[in-house]
């Protein structure tokens, strides 16, 4: 379980987040809304250990980030908004280079077979040949390596077509419903976050996007 | 570090190309700078032409002479041939050396026994004959001192009394103390005497230093590339600390460069007749760990390669004029001992283990790596 405890983050004197509260639970998948600059980045960032809050706390399975932020580290996988590859490396070779590096150690078949679940089979093209949706998808593959317990995805599907969004939608809920993996993920198409969220947080307390999902009956929490 | 090897091969296997001309640059660079400036000091030779009108052994010493001064491109030809080719300008200028030269030179005459040819275009014909005439003035001298003594020796009827050869040799040899406390004299003041053929071996690792320089500091701008790549954010999730990974991979950087470095040695030995002491191993090692260490320092201050690399030729011009190896600054730029002590090729380049510099390296690495650490944790 992941605990937020009123979180604040201000770059200088310009305050992003303010005083965020809220819990996440094993198996839940939760999209995060709000206009540009709102601060989803930001937040996720805090989220992944990558940067610090100015005030309040961060909890996963108990683990205090501020404490044990290296053994909080091994349960996180991030997805960053840029796409994070090898463009000269093939995906064979992207996946081995972070396996080699990753907390988990898996076998070459089982990092095949993890692209594969995403409908990732260029397993030996150059990444350069790839389009912006494989590349999308080798971007979480390789987040995955380490089976990470709460998985951080910043706008995971941009640019992608809508039958490979839904490939990797329903990728994600199968590791959130039969992995029990916790899943936060930013999004500025409200079909596909209809259709794969739990609940959605909207961030900076905007009422705008609010509005669209309560009417189609989500589960909405300003934060 | 199995690990990090394998993924750094991974790297390197892609960009193999350019790294390769990058690692052999220093070696290849060296061996066709140093031959081809042998070359063109040989062409820059003064064509002489000599005739032998007899081949005796004083006649083929004074030849030899010649050759070792290094001054001239001696011809040894027929004075028929000798004259046609001074005609055509394809000789400075002609000396011949005639009949009865080593009687002439050993009965102590030095008239006519050499006659000398040259056109209104020679302009190597003055200082060539001085040195013709000092030479044979020293064997003149030499022979007539020898001729005294025993003369001396017959007329007081002396006891197993000196040969001539003993007396011209023991002359010789005190010659040569005598020029070899010179040179060490003039090189402990400073200047290197421009006979001494360790000049010419000292240029070799010289030139290769600059060039290694250029090549390790081009060679370390993927600290600049993996910073501004996203890849990087993925290292906060990896089972090393950052410190750890980057220490390893710059030692991987340093083990792959010093196998080139091997290389030159053998390189140098087979190409350039160098002979390398096991020792001189080590301070290649302490070089190229400093080399690396401060490249990877000073890369990692920018942020655009294309300022790095512009910044880095600053740097090796920079150094390669205060170290002058390939201007030889002494005669213009008194050598300031503080310029040697802040030069960081300087250690290497007159043969010594570098120490101060490297552990600047050192430092500054450990330093920028615990930064990077310490804004990760
Ligand atoms: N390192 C930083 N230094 C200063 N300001 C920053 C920094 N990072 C982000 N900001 C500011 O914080 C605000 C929130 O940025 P953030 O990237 O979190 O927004 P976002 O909700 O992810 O926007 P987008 O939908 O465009 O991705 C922006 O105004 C941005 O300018
Ligand atoms: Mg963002």
């Amino acid at each position: 379980m992941l605990n937020v405890q009123a979180i604040t983050k201000s770059y200088d004197k310009n305050e992003i987040l303010d005083n965020l509260t809220f819990t996440v639970n094993p198996g839940e998948i939760i999209g995060l809304v709000g206009e540009n600059g709102a601060g989803k980045s930001t937040l996720l960032r805090l989220l992944a250990t990558i940067d610090k809050p100015n005030h309040g706390s961060l909890t996963l399975f108990d683990l205090s980030y501020k404490k044990n932020r290296k053994a909080v580290r091994k349960h996180i996988g991030y997805v960053p908004q840029d796409i994070a590859i090898w463009e000269e490396l093939s995906v064979k070779e992207n996946m081995q280079f972070f396996e080699k590096l990753s907390f988990q150690s898996k076998s070459i078949d089982e990092l095949k077979q993890l692209c594969l679940e995403m409908n990732l089979d260029k397993w030996n093209d150059p990444v350069k040949s790839l389009s912006g949706g494989m590349k999308r998808k080798l971007n979480i593959a390789i987040t995955l390596i380490h089976s990470p317990d709460l998985l951080l995805l910043d706008e995971p599907t941009v640019g992608i077509d809508l039958k490979s969004k839904k490939e990797i939608g329903a990728y994600l809920r199968k590791l959130a419903k039969e992995q029990n993996r916790m899943i936060i993920y930013t999004s500025h198409d409200m079909d596909e976050i209809n259709e794969l969220c739990d609940r959605v947080f909207c961030i900076g307390n905007d009422t705008f996007y609010e509005e669209i999902l309560r009417n189609s009956g989500k589960d909405v929490i300003l934060i | 570090m199995m690990d990090i090897l394998y993924t750094r091969l991974l790297l390197w296997k892609k960009k193999s190309i350019s790294m390769l001309v990058w690692l052999l640059l220093p070696i290849v660079g060296t061996i066709l700078f140093i031959t081809s400036a042998n070359a063109i000091q040989e062409d820059s030779k003064v064509p002489v032409g000599i005739v032998l009108e007899e081949e005796t052994a004083l006649a083929n010493e004074l030849v030899d002479s010649i050759i070792a001064s290094e001054l001239v491109f001696l011809h040894v030809l027929s004075n028929d041939r000798a004259l046609y080719e001074l005609e055509k300008h394809e000789l400075d200028s002609v000396f011949i050396i005639h009949e009865g030269f080593e009687d002439a030179v050993l009965s102590g005459k030095r008239n006519n026994i050499i006659s000398s040819y040259r056109t209104e275009l020679s302009f190597a014909y003055s200082p060539i004959k001085e040195m013709i005439v000092s030479l044979v003035q020293e064997e003149t001298g030499r022979a007539k001192a020898a001729n005294y003594i025993l003369a001396m020796y017959e007329r007081y009827g002396g006891t197993d009394p000196w040969t001539w050869d003993e007396i011209t040799e023991q002359s010789k040899q005190k010659q040569i103390d005598e020029n070899l406390l010179n040179t060490a004299f003039a090189y402990s003041s400073g200047k290197q005497a421009d006979d001494n053929p360790s000049l010419l071996s000292w240029n070799a690792w010289g030139i290769w230093a600059i060039l290694s320089l250029l090549s390790t500091l081009f060679l370390s701008d993927w600290i600049i590339r993996e910073k501004n790549l996203a890849v990087s954010t993925r290292y906060t999730f990896i089972k090393k600390s950052l410190f750890s990974y980057y220490s390893q991979v710059i030692i991987l950087y340093v083990l792959l460069i010093f196998l080139f470095d091997l290389l030159a040695v053998a390189a140098f030995t087979i190409f350039l007749d160098e002979t390398i002491s096991l020792s001189f191993v080590f301070v290649i090692l302490s070089f190229r760990i400093m080399l690396c260490m401060l490249s990877i320092s000073i890369a990692n201050l920018f942020q655009r390669i294309s300022s790095y690399y512009g910044i880095s030729i600053i740097i090796v011009l920079l150094l390669a004029i205060i170290s002058g190896i390939v201007i030889p600054i002494s005669g213009f730029i008194p050598q300031h001992s503080l310029m040697n002590f802040i030069n960081p090729l300087h250690a290497f380049i007159s043969g010594n283990m570098t120490i101060m510099w490297n552990e600047i390296g050192l430092v500054s690495i450990t330093l920028a790596l615990l930064r990077k650490e310490i804004s990760n944790a």
